[in-house]
């Protein structure tokens, strides 16, 4: 596979991150050696897109190995289909399917990674839209690969706040 | 020179006169167990799903005509680790209510290619039967006072049989109960036989090097014979995420599984990548998961509170499978089974 050019760079994990790069100077790869019972992200040309099965969703999404998970319910009554993720700039970078009760099945959103240059940014705000509705609340999206449990509710039902698009750029007001 | 009941001995004979004999080992397909007795008196194997059942194996005593009688549990597989440098570890009860017999007599053999290890351990005030040694040394209770050897193994306990440095030891419970120093050696380990006097129950088999790495584990969760045998993989967690693969195929390969081994309440999450990230969260509502099953040849995250230890049995991956790698990022193993320079590794991707 090196000698066809199609390895980018594999990465490890062990107490830290590891590195190699097998274009770059050896010297400075970190990953040295692979060893039994690690595991290692392995990056190879080209870039593939993906759909959430789960989502039942014509949306599709750029993977990298940097995400985050959201999951929980929507607050409204009688809602189906999915809610949508969206970025700031209204781009969707997610679908969570709703389950019987309102529930919303777990779906990552990519981050954005020094290779590509696609996806989310860290820190950058998420918004939640139902049927062209955007719900509340927003969320700043961390990329940590940990879970995100929201509780999505109208903005209507919280009359304190309200939201609307300003230069693609959405925002909430107290 | 391997003695056990798996054993078989070719005797080569040049002009009708024997001229050398060799112990063969014959291996088993895991677990074996039968029924012996007085006068050389032994049973058929039995059919193993009639003794591993509840995750325990346990020889009934509805499964022979006998009154007077041993149970045996033996495994005649080779496994990796020099017997003198060893730790193996039972978890076992017999109570006369479930056909413990006379003194109890529980023992643990330990089979290596040059000899072998024993402990026999009775119940309090039969030590005159107990025993223990190894390589060319061993004591009975008939001549050496083996009174720390007397336990009562009514309910669960954990018997120990170490090697190290020529000494063999038993530990009751953790406790060290005798050691000895010993000549001769035990070799490379090729197999492990449990007895009990009438019929005793194994909850699970640890065998462990002087590390305490678990280098094989048997839990008797299954009474599907593999070929070949099941094997180990130990897994160290450190607080926090770990990125790990496994080179074993887990009997039951679901998350909930595999992972049910750490410390309860220690899992946080496990997260894997198959051109997409899927997501396990064990205090969450199950239906919410989308990571439900381990697939071979792929990499996880595992969260943990704490350092912890995964210990996955099964059947080996076959070193020449490989995964297919779509375009963009994969989360994979390796498939050595020790440290390997990465670009050996990728080059044969």
């Amino acid at each position: 596979m090196i000698a066809e050019g199609n390895l980018i760079y594999v990465s490890g994990y062990n107490q830290g991150a590891t590195f190699f790069d097998p274009n770059g100077l050896p010297f400075l790869n970190t990953l040295l050696n692979m060893e039994n019972s690690f595991g290692y992200w392995v990056k190879i040309n080209g870039t593939s897109s993906m759909i959430n099965p789960d989502s039942h969703s014509d949306h599709e999404f750029i993977g990298s190995n940097k995400y985050e998970f959201f999951n929980g319910r929507i607050d409204i009554e009688g809602v189906n289909g999915s809610v949508e993720i969206l970025r700031e700039d209204g781009s969707v970078c997610g679908e969570m399917k709703i389950l019987d009760g309102g529930y919303l099945m777990t779906t990552p959103v990519y981050a954005t990674n020094a290779i590509d240059q696609i996806g989310v940014r860290e820190s950058e705000k998420l918004l939640f839209r139902y049927k062209g509705e955007i719900l509340s609340p927003e969320v700043e999206f961390r990329g940590n690969m940990e879970l995100r449990k929201l509780n999505l509710f109208r903005v209507t039902e919280a009359p304190q706040l309200y939201c609307y698009p300003e230069s693609k750029q959405w925002k909430i007001h107290s | 020179m391997f003695i056990a009941i798996q054993a078989i001995i070719v005797y080569l004979y040049i002009d009708s006169q024997l001229d050398v004999y060799k112990w063969l080992q014959v291996k088993s397909c895991d677990w074996e167990s039968y029924v012996s007795s007085n006068g050389g008196y032994q049973e058929d194997f039995e059919d193993l799903c009639d003794v591993i059942q509840n995750g325990v194996a346990y020889l009934s005593p509805d499964l022979t005509p006998q009154s007077y009688y041993w149970t045996n549990h033996l495994n005649s597989n080779s496994i990796a680790l020099n017997g003198d440098e060893c730790k193996v570890v039972m978890r076992v009860k017999d109570p006369s209510s479930e056909g413990g017999l006379s003194c109890y007599n529980t023992r643990l053999n330990i089979y290596g290619q040059e000899g072998y290890a024993i402990v026999a351990c009775m119940m309090t005030g039969c030590d005159y039967y107990s025993a223990i040694g190894a390589g060319e040394t061993f004591v009975g209770g008939n001549n050496t006072d083996l009174s720390d050897l007397g336990q009562d193994l009514q309910n669960w306990h954990e018997i120990t049989l170490q090697l190290e440095n020529n000494l063999v030891s038993t530990y009751y419970d953790g406790v060290l109960k005798y050691s000895l120093n010993y000549v001769g050696s035990v070799g490379d380990l090729k197999g492990l036989k449990i007895s009990f006097k009438g019929s005793g129950t194994i909850d699970w088999v640890k065998v462990k090097d002087l590390n305490e790495n678990v280098i094989y584990l048997e839990e008797f969760d299954n009474c599907i014979c593999t070929p070949g045998g099941s094997v180990a993989d130990t897994i160290y967690l450190n607080p926090g995420w770990n990125l790990i693969s496994t080179d074993v195929i887990p009997q039951d390969s679901t998350i909930e599984t595999v992972f049910s081994i750490l410390n309860s309440g220690n899992l946080v999450y496990v997260s894997g990548y198959n051109n997409g990230a899927s997501f396990y969260d064990p205090n969450g509502l199950p239906f919410l998961n989308t990571l439900n099953d381990i697939t071979r040849g792929y990499g996880y995250w595992v969260k943990v509170n704490d350092a912890d230890t995964l210990i996955v049995t099964g059947e080996p991956i076959d070193p020449d499978y490989r995964i297919d790698f779509n375009p963009n990022w994969r989360s994979g193993r390796i498939s050595s089974s020790d440290s390997t320079g990465i670009r050996k590794i990728i080059s044969q991707i």
